[in-house]
């Protein structure tokens, strides 16, 4: 033994060893794993990987905020630790997360799903680790569109299929002739149908879904959402609004239905009407459960809007949606961002700062010096994981 | 069993302690055998593996928790985090060592995620050569092997 070194850490058992390094963030690890061969093996092993990502998911919580600013033609990706649960601090000067050519205006984040996010103008799509810096463009969809007719990407989800053990990212399109699409609609008076694509990361290989999907979706800010394996979005079949699932291992669609009392006559679209009274909708995860945002637009900052949230106690079943919070008085918000820590909200407000608010008492609404062009500000809550991409698995 | 009595406990290198039920079975493993075998209840527990000095320490941190998990007044959250501190800083390498393995085999979890945490503290930030000198590790790749592991992500190192 060398004189001025302590007893060989070998002699530790190696879960004790475990316990030790389960509690280092991603940047340690991946220096760690030049220690010696047993640290390398350890660190690198799918169990190490996933104790490391339960402990991160209750511990080392990231906020990680992406927006547009037009004046610069820049989209800014930046990530922010929250320590003492209120404030919101830069943490490191993000990498390069911008992949050439990428339309930076449209660009969303979604997920995280196991510390991974997905990034996407709706042309490209990128897998990314932002902990340990891998970055995944997706490859090009191989399947050709009947003659004269191209494609659009609608909407894009993603997920972690348990029971094959990968990542799968869904695509929902439309093939429209070439040209214009609104002359489309406007000659037929129907939207294209869609159809829906499947990417695998293990086999790094796309399949395309027999049947056309008989939903329309919608666009509303803050509401693709992953939660408990399946992605969810807003859409209408024939008459009715429904929040639509896509559970990531059966590769299922499902319908869940609105609760009457928050289900007006198509609210979160066609809202031209009578705007001062529409009330718009996200979806966030609350507490486990899927919690719907109702609110309204600002219509200058006088006007007091409310906050209503209503929570699915349980998954699927309609009669369990109960009101579960009001917020208010409110002044000047645009859309909701995301959910923080299960007791407050992220917003945008009217003039593209992020602002967080307690579900409990608009009184102690925050503002934190992050702006971005209008309904452009984005964000996801992720845990810092040593998920691969490159394996395809974890 | 004497569900309020006094225990036996006994160090590999034959020093006794008597404590307090309570505070014995702050260790899973301890408590087991004691509601398997009413036996150990009324004798002597040897603790295998575990010296004296190590005992005495191990008691003193499930003394100070099990009174509190007892009385919140007596000795709060605050008192305890400090006495959690001051205990790990106190110690020295090799009784980390021994308690770290001490408490994973007792299962006194609490005490077990507290060094943990102690060590995983230490070595945050540091370089993989200073974790090799602090801990004792032989490096056992060769330079091309250690040169390709860095290349992976250059800009953690």
């Amino acid at each position: 033994m060398e004189s001025d070194s302590g007893p060989p850490i070998q002699n530790l058992p190696e879960d004790v060893l475990t316990e030790i390094l389960i509690r280092l963030p991603v940047k340690s690890l991946l220096q760690f794993r030049c220690v010696c061969k047993a640290w390398c093996a350890l660190i690198k092993s799918p169990l190490f990987i996933n104790i490391h990502l339960s402990r991160s998911r209750m511990n080392n919580k990231c906020v990680m905020v992406n927006r547009f600013i037009k004046d610069e033609n820049k989209n800014m990706i930046s990530y922010h630790s929250h320590d003492d649960k209120e404030s919101l601090r830069v943490v490191e000067v993000p990498y390069l997360l911008e992949p050439p050519r990428f339309d930076l205006e449209h660009a969303k984040l979604l997920g995280p799903c196991n510390g991974i996010i997905c990034l996407t103008d709706f042309c490209d799509i990128y897998l990314c680790n932002p902990a340990t810096h891998e970055c995944k463009k997706l490859p090009p969809v191989p399947f050709g569109c009947p003659e004269e007719h191209d494609y659009s990407t609608h909407y894009v989800g993603f997920g972690f299929d348990q029971t094959t053990n990968t990542f799968k990212v869904i695509r929902i399109l439309r093939w429209r002739p070439d040209g214009e699409y609104l002359d489309y609609v406007r000659r037929y008076d129907v939207i294209p149908p869609a159809r829906a694509e499947l990417y695998y990361l293990n086999s790094n290989s796309w399949r395309e879904m027999d049947a056309i999907l008989p939903w329309n979706f919608y666009y509303c800010p803050c509401f693709a959402l992953l939660f408990k394996g399946s992605f969810h979005w807003h859409a209408n079949s024939e008459s009715s609004d429904c929040i639509l699932s896509f559970d990531m291992s059966t590769e299922a669609f499902r319908e869940i239905e609105y609760p009457d009392e928050a289900n007006p006559d198509g609210f979160g679209i066609g809202l031209a009407l009578e705007p001062a009274n529409a009330r718009r909708m996200s979806l966030v995860s609350l507490n486990n459960s899927l919690a719907l945002v109702l609110y309204s637009d600002p219509f200058g900052q006088t006007l007091e809007q409310v906050i209503d949230i209503w929570v699915m106690m349980e998954y699927g079943v309609k009669e369990s949606w109960i009101k579960n919070f009001s917020i208010r008085p409110l002044f000047g918000i645009r859309c909701p961002i995301s959910s923080w820590n299960d007791d407050k909200l992220l917003l945008e407000s009217s003039s593209g700062q992020l602002i967080s608010c307690p579900l409990q008492d608009s009184a102690q609404l925050k503002e934190y010096d992050i702006y971005g062009d209008q309904a452009s500000i984005g964000a996801v809550i992720f845990e810092e994981s040593l998920v691969s991409l490159s394996s395809g698995t974890n | 069993m004497a569900s309020k009595g006094n225990l036996t406990l006994k160090s590999c290198n034959g020093k006794e302690f008597i404590v307090e039920e309570k505070v014995a079975v702050m260790s899973t493993t301890i408590k087991n055998m004691v509601d398997v075998d009413d036996s150990f209840a009324q004798g002597v527990i040897p603790i295998i593996g575990v010296d004296g000095k190590i005992l005495a320490k191990l008691i003193e941190y499930c003394k100070e928790h099990a009174e509190a998990d007892e009385d919140e007044e007596v000795k709060s959250e605050e008192y305890l985090k400090k006495f959690d501190e001051k205990f790990v800083d106190e110690l020295n390498l090799n009784d980390l060592y021994d308690l770290l393995k001490a408490s994973n085999y007792l299962e006194i979890t609490k005490l077990l995620n507290l060094l943990c945490q102690k060590v995983a503290s230490m070595i945050k930030g540091k370089k993989p050569e200073e974790i090799r000198r602090i801990f004792n590790i032989k490096n056992d790749f060769t330079p091309e092997e250690e040169e390709e592991i860095n290349r992976q992500n250059p800009w953690a190192f």
